[in-house]
């Protein structure tokens, strides 16, 4: 049967869903456009009436405060303040991801564990702690710090561990003259025990019977380091490389950084469209490009122009990038001299003293002090999300299929056997997508930290902005921070995230 | 996937025979002492569990605690600065809400029933825990020797009504709603009875009398607890009468117009203003926008109506640039969004042309009621900016917070996962921006910056710009779990509604969304929660809800009572309070899943 195919008629202009959506999506953008701009008059308007200027001088502008804890208590300008913010931020959360991964797992397995007092205590654990407002439970814990004792004149003196209302102080190795050369040595172990690993490993893939690879490349990682904290100066033969490296980029004009840098945006840009239409080529050539493809190749086009274009002309992005590779590059030149022969740990051990004019007793920095600001805050957040990631260990165990463990048992392997080497590992793999979204949570919320006075970068950004009234630009701060963050946080997720991925077929 | 096994396979357990019962020395054997590993953690554990447990009721029990400190601020820490005077308009809120959920149970069919050895031992099981920790605990010889016989009660009766009923105690035959009604009425009950001291101003200091925990609320909550249960009678009455569809229609509208008539009409306790121009602005609006969205919606008009629809939105937005009454604005901003989805929702058919014409009528009649509420002004006059605070303010942000978000949260999840792409990408950044910052940033920025941008004469009470943030907060999260539900959908259903004819809008309106809300009901009552705890932040801003209250007021008191030093007592009972409803929202949420089986069909 012959079938006609008369031509399709193009609908009018009006019908052509195209054409509708296009005028939508614009319509939508210029809504957008037009309500920024009477908000961004409307703020400038009541800016001025104000007699504010938002800029950016109170990143260099001294503040006039000091901060409680840190790396510095006397910062010279905003940006030092915030830096050292940032600095708090980082260790309440890298510890707290720590703590509450292993306290977790913990939790989590004694949750399925046959033994009835143990899976209870977790089950009231989790219930306790998932059903009370994390903020509560910050606060609670440093209520419950004031009732240590207080320090007075008769404590001065060293001990072994001080908890007081004003803090627990525990033994510490700080780092120390050395310690940079001696990472030198530690870096170096690594590597020559990851071949090792790989060699034995190998081995015993090819000849079978056990090599113990990993044993081996822990003892060869221990025996260089133990060297390396003897004989550790005689990396200081860096010291003048490093230095080279930093007058390098010191001499390097920002013109040159500018031209590649806008050379690279574009050149990223272009690659990105030709894989983009490399894929949507099909054997019979190139498929049919929707109008969805066509914005996403103008968009990423666009991107490439602008980044370009700003980094071109824009010298301060250059300068300032040139600047900071010549400044970390001077940093390790300073670390590795050759003068620096002493230990690279030094080991402290908790102390009290009578600091100020009034000679109050305080605890004294030589060893690790944990504020009670700090200890609220980081027990907090780790129980916290512990008890969530507790139920995530235990949706991922018993997810693994039953048939696993049974295979597993049939083989004759014990309960801790079993858990080690079939149930945990692929467990692993169906928690580490949520566990990696608690982290997130975690980090975000350290910024609770400013309801216990813990100098995290959002109270150092709330007492900048209280003096100095610049409140837009430390909320882009924070904002800039807090997203950077979440972005390495969940890169480095993914990337172990899909290292672990099953190779599909 | 359906799960295979149920269906091809008999349920095995149910044909084997009943284990013979264990004696309590095989039960240890089999779940305390199986190895030596097991038997140093049973020792272990136990030791931990009769620490903590002794040292926390120890605590509580301990004489130098400030319990008065609560008993006597529970006023405050409920309801803040609410005049006394007023209070029966918080009852009488309350009161709205239990009556509808008593309506809605009974409309609903909720409860079931459940077996009488789950709650045998469910009591037995209590008692047991009562016994142990006055055992563990430091209490005084007497109140041990109470606390054992009530204990032993409680087991004897658990376990006794196991034994007496037999095989029949494995028979669902209690209703949950009875458990549920015996265990409040407990609880009224010990209102009534318990008395512990409190102190007495008017004594002198050092001086208290034995009175009930809240001697003020005892007749409230008896009232209150008749009338639900009273409202439950009432609507297995009506259900025969009525038809079901009619009313959990009427029902749903009036949960949904309970929070702000609550909000804006009881608690505050209305004056109205220029009641007559809102009317007449109303009833020109429902008449000439009635014929208007009459005519548009004909699909004869095809693309000229939409045009002019199109037209009547451009009006509206402009309405936004000059000057104009709000509410007309309001209104002709619905009438752009009724006129526009005319075609959509009414048809051609005459009747269902009618329903949309009388629902823009109801529309118009709700927006000026609830313009009429917002814009009058509250007679309860409080020290404070707004009448809100305490636990009460808690309640207002999540719900107002969680109500708001939703239309945003279900708008940014279309726009994500949209063809079209500007509407994605917009949705993207916003999404991410807003969930990559954390929720106390978002408060400062609601305090500090916000007001920037609005005229120096609009000023926002804090709850409002509060809300306002939670609802935008929320709404990133909700849409990431809505975009889970729509991207659950198999392709078939959108495929086989375009073969039917249906326009995008159609499609998602009547295919795609509701099954994909479905989908995520579960997720939906876990970010309830999640918010629910996450107002505890407004503290951090200045807002006096419980935790502020318990944190920064009542430890501060020293008039006429000196409760100095009374922080922990305090932050543990805002975490008690918060520990109760959190912990029975996740409990109906769990209930909630097994009952639409979500993930199981």
């Amino acid at each position: 049967m012959a079938v006609t195919v008369s031509k399709q008629e193009r609908p009018p202009i009006w019908r052509n869903a195209t054409v509708l959506k296009w005028t939508a999506q614009l319509v939508l953008v210029a809504f957008i456009v037009v309500a920024i701009l009477t908000l961004r008059t409307q703020a400038s308007g009541n800016i001025d009436a104000r007699g504010i200027t938002f800029g950016t001088k109170w990143l260099s502008d001294p503040p006039l405060f000091a901060i409680r804890e840190g790396i510095d208590l006397q910062p010279d300008s905003g940006a030092r303040a915030i830096y050292a913010g940032i600095i708090n931020t980082l260790r309440v959360s890298i510890s707290g991801i720590i703590a509450a991964s292993i306290l977790g797992t913990i939790v989590g397995i004694a949750r399925l564990s046959h033994n009835w007092i143990v899976n209870k205590i977790a089950t009231v654990y989790i219930e306790t702690i998932r059903n009370i407002p994390l903020l509560v439970q910050i606060i609670f814990w440093l209520v419950v710090v004031q009732i240590f004792p207080a320090l007075t004149g008769d404590d001065v003196g060293e001990r072994l561990f001080i908890a007081s209302a004003k803090g627990l102080s525990i033994p510490w190795l700080f780092p120390h003259d050395g310690f940079y050369q001696w990472l030198a040595f530690l870096i170096v172990g690594a590597v020559v025990a990851g071949l090792v690993h790989h060699r034995l490993a190998k081995l015993k893939e090819d000849r079978g019977g056990e090599t113990h690879a990993f044993v081996w490349s822990v003892v060869t990682f221990a025996v260089i380091a133990a060297i390396g904290w003897f004989i550790h100066p005689i990396m200081a033969f860096w010291g003048p490389v490093w230095d080279g490296v930093s007058s390098f980029f010191g001499a390097i004009p920002s013109v040159l950084l500018q031209i590649l840098l806008a050379g690279g945006a574009i050149l990223a840009a272009v690659m990105w469209v030709r894989r983009f239409l490399d894929q949507m080529r099909t054997p019979a050539g190139l498929a049919k490009l929707t109008d969805d493809h066509w914005f996403r190749m103008i968009f990423v086009g666009l991107i490439g122009l602008v980044g370009a274009a700003l980094f071109a002309f824009v010298p301060a992005i250059s300068e300032g990038i040139l600047r900071l590779l010549e400044a970390f590059f001077n940093f390790l030149g300073d670390k590795f001299d050759s003068s620096r022969t002493a230990a690279p740990l030094n080991y402290t051990t908790p102390a009290i003293e009578l600091r100020g004019t009034g000679g109050f007793a305080q605890l004294s920095d030589q060893a690790l002090v944990i504020t009670p600001g700090f200890f609220a805050l980081w027990i907090g957040v780790t129980l916290y999300t512990a008890a969530f990631i507790a139920e995530i260990v235990r949706g991922g165990i018993m997810a693994v299929a039953k048939g696993q463990s049974e295979a597993g048992l049939a083989l004759g392997l014990s309960r801790s056997q079993l858990l080690q080497f079939i149930v945990l590992p692929q467990a692993f793999r169906i928690v580490l997508p949520p566990i990696g979204n608690q982290y997130l949570n975690l980090f975000k919320n350290t910024s609770l930290g400013i309801a216990v006075a813990f100098p995290d970068i959002v109270q150092v950004g709330q007492t900048l902005y209280n003096q100095t009234g610049q409140t837009f630009p430390v909320v882009i701060t924070w904002m800039a921070f807090f997203l950077a963050g979440s972005l390495v946080l969940s890169y480095i997720v993914n990337y172990f995230n899909r290292r672990l991925e099953l190779v599909e077929r | 996937m359906a799960d295979k096994s149920k269906i091809i396979l008999p349920d095995i357990e149910e044909y084997a025979p009943e284990p013979p019962p264990k004696g309590p020395v095989v039960w240890a054997k089999d779940n305390l002492f199986y190895s030596i590993a097991s038997t140093i953690l049973t020792v272990v554990g136990a030791a931990i569990a009769i620490v903590f447990v002794g040292g926390m009721v120890g605590f509580i029990l301990a004489p130098e605690r400030k319990w008065e400190a609560i008993t006597t601020n529970l006023r405050l820490l409920m309801i803040q600065a609410y005049p006394q005077e007023a209070t029966w308009r918080i009852w009488l809120s309350l009161g709205a809400v239990l009556v509808l959920l008593g309506l809605s149970l009974a409309f609903w069919h909720a409860g079931g029933k459940t077996e009488p050895r789950k709650v045998g031992r469910s009591l037995a099981g209590f008692g047991g825990v009562v016994a142990l920790v006055v055992v563990v605990a430091p209490f005084s010889i007497s109140g041990r020797v109470i606390g054992l016989v009530v204990g032993a009660v409680m087991v004897t009766a658990g376990l006794g009504v196991v034994r007496l009923l037999g095989e029949r105690a494995k028979e669902s035959t209690i209703p949950t709603l009875v458990i549920i009604a015996i265990v409040a009425g407990l609880v009224i009950a010990a209102l009534w009875v318990l008395k512990v001291p409190i102190p007495d101003p008017e004594a002198g200091a050092g001086q208290s009398r034995l009175q009930s925990i809240a001697a003020t609320t005892t007749g409230p909550w008896t009232l209150l607890y008749l009338a639900t249960i009273a409202a439950y009678f009432l609507g297995t009455v009506l259900r025969r009468v009525i038809p079901e569809r009619t009313g959990r229609l009427a029902l749903m509208v009036s949960w949904a117009l309970s929070f702000p008539v609550i909000v804006l009409h009881l608690s505050r306790g209305v004056e109205f203003h220029g009641v007559g121009q809102y009317a007449l602005v109303g009833l020109g609006f429902a008449i000439v926008g009635g014929a208007i969205i009459w005519t548009l919606a004909d699909p004869v008009r095809g693309e000229l109506g939409r045009g002019l629809a199109g037209l009547l939105l451009v009006l509206a937005i402009v309405s936004w640039a000059v000057s104009a009454l709000i509410l007309v604005r309001l209104l002709l901003l619905l009438l752009a969004m009724f006129a526009l989805g005319g075609p959509t929702f009414a048809g051609g058919a005459r009747e269902t042309r009618t329903r949309y014409v009388l629902l823009w009528a109801g529309a118009v009649v709700i927006t000026v009621y609830l313009m009429l509420l917002s814009t009058g002004v509250s007679v309860v006059a409080t020290s404070n900016e707004t009448v809100f605070g305490g636990f009460f303010l808690t309640w207002i942000l999540a719900i107002a917070g969680i109500a708001l978000s939703f239309p945003l949260g279900v708008v940014l999840a279309l726009g994500r996962t949209s063809t079209m792409p500007i509407f994605r990408l917009l949705s993207t950044l916003y999404i991410e921006v807003i969930r990559g910052v954390p929720l106390i940033t978002w408060l400062l920025v609601s305090v500090v910056v916000f007001p920037i941008f609005f005229p120096l004469d609009v000023s926002f009470v804090a709850p409002v710009k509060v809300t306002l943030f939670i609802a935008f907060f929320s709404a990133a999260y909700l849409a990431e779990n809505v975009r889970g539900g729509l991207q659950s959908i198999s392709k078939g259903q959108t495929e086989a509604a375009s073969a039917l004819g249906m326009t995008t809008l159609q499609r998602t309106v009547f295919i795609t969304l509701p099954q994909a809300l479905r989908a995520v009901i579960p997720a939906l009552v876990g970010q309830v929660i999640a918010i629910f705890k996450d107002t505890s932040l407004v503290a951090i801003v200045g807002l006096f809800d419980i935790l502020k209250i318990g944190r920064d007021i009542i430890p501060t008191q020293t008039q006429p009572f000196n409760f100095l030093g009374s922080m922990r007592e305090a932050l543990l009972a805002v975490a008690i309070i918060y520990w109760i409803f959190t912990f029975t929202f996740s409990r109906l949420s769990l209930r909630l899943e097994e009952k639409l089986g979500v993930g199981t069909r």
